[in-house]
């Protein structure tokens, strides 16, 4: 640990070097920002990460086989398991994509499971990002340099190697593909504020990173086009724009970043979409609460991974549980993510507490309220060079090609502020390593 | 198909032009009759211009028929025609497992709860769907003016629902969203119509054995004399023609639609 | 080797080329310029013949001294280095997975300096050395690692800006002579890069020895321009 603190400014200037940053729009101005780094990595030992590993896997399982039965026989549904609102009310349900199976009928390929450890030290599901989950750049580069200016604290740990997610991601890719073509990233462009993951996974998984224009469908197959307007075919895009830009003729018509009838190639099975159009059904804060059902519903398993105590106001019982206990319940928006739409009772006035009631009584559907978990503290080193707490959580990374693996890493996030559990880098979080021990 | 039927010929063409011209152009249409259990298609051809775009066909995720393709050479018009004889028995689609999906709530067809309490309030006498789904449609006729230009593609049911003004589509839109409001299954549906020189929107209601058509544009329970092409939960769902081009300059582009139906 | 590249791609591995380039030479004349005027005597307008060369309006209003710290500073100049640096990065930072991270690197570290120095307007140029060396990095790790027509573009770009320069500044006939049988190797093997009637027009005048000798500035002028329409992507 000495070692990792006394290196603590070399690292942070080898992450400069490799440009290591986010870009945030501050009133229509596009700045990059640092992602701050704590040198306090988290620590996983052996055994819970199994535990961790082997719930993860399960719970991406079913989310993916929801998602193929939501886009086609709806049993879940007809079984009376979720209630039909909680699928073809959702924002994320696309009828667009009713009927299509994927490649290896695999929707979420990518997907970023967001947990926080209890006090007791059990490890509970917050979220579930099966769309364009971002962030795990961040521990890869930081482990590379870490490594460069702590070659002892490494040789002295026995941790898991993360700087495989490159690998992990290029075998998936290769699965969609099925050698029907390159791989490609899209990027929205270098004005996203994840532009430096896109880039960098690019670079790590050889594949070709795309920019809005590079790419055209003709005669139903996707193609890049080259330097001579050679048309170079595409088998599989990872794409880091949402569903809704992604075709402006079978989506939102004034998209830019889009390629024209993308959507009927992907239909067609030219081109394999990771991860695929219409997952945003899935990972829904509303249908977060029914996911260890699915668990249950899909694979006849006992969930090895639980969620946070969630409410929601559409069932009756929960609806006054929620009305009467308010001042103690975090209320989130279903639609929001980014830590926007999350609203703490404990920290509203009464006005404020009972103008969220009547939204709830408005629109019950819209919201969930969860308990406030007491979730653990890691220490950072904060501005004045000593450790201070902060509440941290975790977001995990299940990647699912031919095979669902965990990489062995994830970005823990913490707060900025000693006192707020709000982890996002939107909001100014900064970010640790996250070490998988081989050995307890 | 059984009972009585009747045969329509019909022609639906839609042309843009640019100027200048575009240098190449993407197309996905909705243009070619559907099959179903009081709809036949006897024959069609669906023919696009320039000649040499490349033309597709599917189907999208609400069993609609689809037309896509490109064209890559410069152009400065683009012309679909479909064409054909359709054979029709009374308006009624056989349908024994109806999507849930018309039960609840599309980005256009969101009810909030004044227009929820008047639609249960003008329906109250209906004994049931079919009787409530007439009364609505009545009630509609009576609040809606018909007038062009007050509305576009974006507009929301509850805003036709405030403002009383309308075409086909904004009736259609606001009776789907009523009728879901009270659980009633409903589709928007578009097509062409005996007597009217372009598309025309209408709804769909679902009787627990088939769904039926309703015209609130016109009052009218429909039984003859319309030619159904697509449905949806609203018209984002199944619009009938959308393209993108590109091109060096600023376009202008103008639309021409004509639709043509006769009965044989 | 065929990369696979797009067009706008490969348009910024060429300026990359050029700008890199153009920072590395740039700030070796500066140093000259620095050193000269040491030597300059009093009553004589320092710093006068680098900008002209540079294009620069050598003004009354401000000093020479003033418009030399604006060439290396500022941001608002175009053909300031901090601009060529800010170029740099410009194109490179969309270029990450073709040139890769330890190249890109390089121009991340340049762009962090200058923005450094260009806070505290350092007067001493040797402080920049830095640039300099990591320039010569980048284009070594950029020899190591990249090829096809990838690497090709990038060296495209060094050598035309490197004609360029040298052309501007007054550099004997045999440097532009071997720079540009340089370029024409590539203009041998990747024909399509280049626009094949410039390249012969542009051979024509560069190979033209009396015709540098009778009017350097006319020769000058021409060869300027026809750089400039070679390159077609």
């Amino acid at each position: 640990m000495k070692e990792l603190l006394a290196a603590r400014d070399s690292v942070n200037r080898w992450m400069e070097r490799y440009g290591v940053r986010f870009g945030v729009y501050k009133n229509g101005v596009f700045n990059e920002q640092i992602f701050p780094f704590d040198a306090i990595p988290r620590q996983i030992p052996a055994k819970e990460w199994e535990m961790l590993e082997k719930g993860l896997i399960q719970r991406v399982k079913a989310l993916n086989m929801f998602l193929y039965d939501i886009y086609h026989e709806k049993k879940i549904v007809a079984d009376g398991v979720i209630p039909k609102e909680f699928t073809y009310e959702s924002k994320g349900y696309m009828p667009e994509c009713e009927g299509i199976t994927p490649a290896l009928n695999v929707y979420a390929h990518i997907a970023g499971i967001d947990l926080v450890q209890a006090k007791d030290g059990k490890w509970l599901i917050l979220e579930d990002n099966l769309r364009i989950p971002s962030g795990a750049s961040y521990p890869m580069i930081a482990r590379k340099v870490t490594r460069k200016a702590c070659p002892q604290t490494f040789r002295d740990n026995l941790i898991a190697d993360n700087r495989n997610y490159g690998m992990l991601l290029k075998q998936m890719m290769d699965d969609v593909n099925g050698g029907r073509g390159i791989n490609c990233i899209l990027t929205p462009g270098r004005y996203n504020s994840a532009f430096f993951e896109h880039s960098y996974l690019a670079e790590k998984t050889d594949a070709i990173l795309a920019f809005p224009g590079d790419l055209i469908v003709e005669d139903n197959k996707l193609y890049y086009v080259g330097l001579y307007q050679e048309k170079i075919r595409v088998g599989a895009i990872y794409r880091r724009v949402s569903d809704e830009y992604m075709d402006p003729l079978a989506f939102e018509p004034s998209s830019l970043l889009g390629v024209p009838n993308l959507m009927e190639a992907y239909k067609a099975g030219n081109v394999g979409v990771i991860n695929a159009f219409g997952n945003g059904v899935a990972d829904d804060k509303g249908i977060y609460y029914f996911v260890p059902k699915m668990v249950k519903y899909y694979l006849n398993e006992e969930p090895i991974l639980e969620n946070a105590p969630t409410y929601l106001p559409f069932f009756k019982e929960d609806y006054e549980y929620i009305l009467n206990n308010i001042e103690k319940l975090v209320i989130k928006d279903v639609a929001e993510a980014g830590g926007y739409g999350v609203m703490f009772g404990r920290d509203m006035t009464p006005e404020r507490l009972e103008e969220v009631k009547q939204l709830i009584i408005k629109e019950p559907r819209r919201w969930i309220a969860q308990e406030v978990i007491d979730f653990i503290d890691l220490d950072i080193i904060d501005e004045t060079g000593n450790p201070s707490p902060r509440k941290c959580d975790l977001r995990a990374f299940v990647i699912t090609g031919k095979e669902t693996k965990v990489w062995k890493s994830g970005l823990t996030r913490f707060s900025r502020n000693p006192n707020s559990f709000v982890v996002n880098s939107s909001q100014g979080g900064g970010f640790k390593d996250t070490w998988v021990m081989e050995k307890d | 198909m059984t009972g009585e039927q009747r045969r329509y010929q019909f022609r639906y063409m839609t042309e843009a032009s640019f100027t200048p011209a575009v240098s190449s152009h993407f197309f996905k249409l909705r243009a070619i009759p559907c099959l179903n259990s009081c709809q036949r298609v006897e024959s069609r051809q669906l023919s696009v211009l320039p000649s040499g775009c490349i033309l597709n066909e599917s189907t999208d995720g609400l069993g609609n028929l689809l037309q896509f393709g490109e064209y890559h050479s410069p152009h400065d018009y683009f012309r679909m025609t479909s064409e054909g004889i359709v054979c029709c028995e009374k308006y009624r689609v056989i349908d024994a497992s109806p999507n849930d999906i018309y039960l609840f709530p599309s980005k256009l067809t969101r009810c909030d709860l004044p227009a929820q309490e008047w639609a249960q309030e003008v329906t109250k006498q209906g004994a049931d769907t079919i009787g409530k789904a007439t009364l609505l449609m009545h009630a509609i006729q009576q609040r809606l003016t018909y007038q062009r230009y007050a509305t576009n593609n974006a507009t929301s049911a509850m805003e036709v629902f405030e403002r009383g003004l309308g075409v086909c589509q904004d009736y259609a839109h606001l009776m789907t969203a009523l009728c879901r409001s009270m659980g009633i299954r409903a589709r928007y549906v578009n097509g062409l119509v005996l007597g009217e020189g372009e598309t025309h929107a209408w709804v769909e209601v679902h009787d627990g054995a088939a769904w039926l058509g309703f015209d609130p544009t016109y009052d009218k329970i429909i039984d003859w004399g319309y030619i159904k092409i697509a449905h949806g939960r609203d018209v984002s769902d199944c619009p009938s023609n959308r393209g993108q081009f590109f091109a060096r300059t600023n376009i202008e582009e103008q639309l021409t639609i004509i639709c043509e139906m006769k009965e044989l | 080797m065929k990369s696979i590249l797009s067009a706008n791609k490969a348009n910024r591995l060429f300026w990359l080329g050029r700008y890199a380039e153009r920072g590395y030479i740039m700030l070796h004349l500066m140093r000259k310029a620095y050193d000269e005027v040491i030597d300059v005597p009093v009553g004589e307008v320092p710093y006068s013949e680098f900008l002209k060369k540079m294009d620069v309006y050598v003004s009354n209003e401000m000093t020479t001294s003033y418009q030399m710290m604006d060439q290396i500073y500022n941001p608002e100049t175009v053909t300031s280095l901090r601009s060529i640096i800010e170029m740099m990065m410009d194109n490179a930072i969309v270029l990450r997975s073709e040139i890769l991270s330890e190249s890109f690197s390089y121009i991340e570290l340049c762009r962090d300096l200058i923005r450094a120095k260009s806070a505290t307007r350092e007067t001493n140029i040797t402080e920049l050395q830095p640039i300099t060396d990591w320039l010569l990095a980048f284009w070594g790790c950029i020899r190591e690692r990249v090829h096809g027509d990838t690497y090709a573009l990038l060296e495209i770009g060094r050598l035309l800006e490197h004609l360029d320069m040298c052309i501007r500044f007054d550099y004997k006939y045999y440097r532009i002579e071997e720079t540009w049988e340089m370029i024409q190797k590539y203009t041998r093997s990747y024909p399509d890069m280049f626009d094949a009637v410039q390249a012969a027009r542009l051979h024509a005048l560069i190979i033209d020895k009396e015709a540098f000798k009778k009017d350097p500035q006319d020769y000058k002028n021409k060869v300027l321009n026809g750089i400039n329409c070679l390159v077609l992507v």
